[in-house]
């Protein structure tokens, strides 16, 4: 915070210690989002700019990190948008149906390589939104209340999505295996 | 959603693990320079806003108090400005002080200047 104040001030130089510590993760996270070399450096470049921009409002309620996180996720969530990008729909009668215990034993096989590839082509599948949630969630090892405040959802909707994305999966792996046979 | 109770949905080892071997993407050597100059200049726009703002905000009171003052003359002291034929009258001794007020106003310029100057280059010195 006192850093923050100090960059409002005018001491713009030492923006660049937030730069040194967050642009890789910020980036990273951004680039499993936007699979596009291009377009993950552009967006977080903006990212860092709009935080710059808009440090004022700043106040402290969560840590820097998931501040800056929740600009960077709304910076490329808008990007996508802006692209009209379109995901295969899944009836969700089919998501419902899926049992919790199956999705359980699929996504616990680690070490079955040729399910690790069609999770890899699966996860491509998924919308913007849901490869964010998952990504924070499992990569990041962010905790369902950061995850919570970066998406700015409640943490009970952040525990639904989630649970949601994991049969959403399992249903697009099994479909993805029933088109192969 | 019995899966939320246990171990924290931690159990998603192969999730977890195609998510870690995703590419994760480099950054370019000298990324943090370029995306700095960007700050540096979003700071000065910033800066150049602020004194947009205020100067408008200076020009607009100022505006303000002018017509305040007229309508001040015009309502309340019953003075209509516009019929004053000499609303200033000057007198050959008032002339003769102008080589003085013009002197005045020179070294406040030259001060207001001065203060400009060091201003910038105590900021410069700052920033380096």
């Amino acid at each position: 915070m006192e850093q923050v104040r100090r960059i409002l001030e005018g001491e713009t130089l030492l923006f660049s210690s937030f730069l040194q510590r967050y642009s890789r993760s910020i980036h990273s996270m951004i680039f499993r989002i936007v699979p596009c070399r291009e377009d993950a450096e552009e967006l977080t470049q903006d990212t860092f700019v709009k935080a710059f921009r808009k440090l004022d409002t700043y106040k402290g309620d969560c840590s820097f990190s998931t501040w800056l996180y929740r600009i960077a996720y709304n910076t490329a969530i808008s990007a996508t948008r802006k692209k009209r990008l379109t995901y295969p729909a899944l009836d969700e009668d089919l998501i419902n149906n899926v049992p919790d215990d199956a999705v359980d034993v699929l996504l616990s096989k680690e070490e079955d390589e040729a399910l690790l590839q069609k999770l890899e082509q699966t996860i491509d599948l998924l919308n913007v939104e849901d490869r964010a949630l998952i990504t924070l969630y499992y990569s990041e090892e962010k905790s369902i209340a950061e995850v919570a405040s970066i998406l700015q959802l409640t943490p009970e909707n952040v525990k639904v999505k989630l649970y949601r994305v994991r049969k959403k999966i399992y249903a697009l792996v099994k479909k993805e295996a029933d088109e192969t046979r | 959603m019995h899966w939320l109770k246990k171990k924290q949905m931690k159990q998603d080892n192969a999730l977890k693990k195609v998510l870690d071997a995703r590419e994760k993407g480099d950054l370019p050597y000298d990324f943090e320079r370029r995306l700095m100059n960007r700050v540096m200049l979003e700071a000065i726009r910033k800066r150049r806003r602020i004194n947009i703002l205020a100067f408008s905000l200076v020009s607009a009171m100022s505006l303000i108090l002018i017509a305040g003052t007229a309508l001040l003359f015009d309502y309340y002291f019953q003075v209509d400005l516009s019929t004053l034929e000499n609303p200033i009258p000057f007198s050959p001794e008032s002339y003769e002080m102008f080589g003085f007020y013009f002197y005045i106003a020179f070294l406040v310029l030259i001060l207001l200047l001065m203060d400009a100057f060091i201003r910038k280059w105590k900021h410069k010195a700052e920033e380096n």
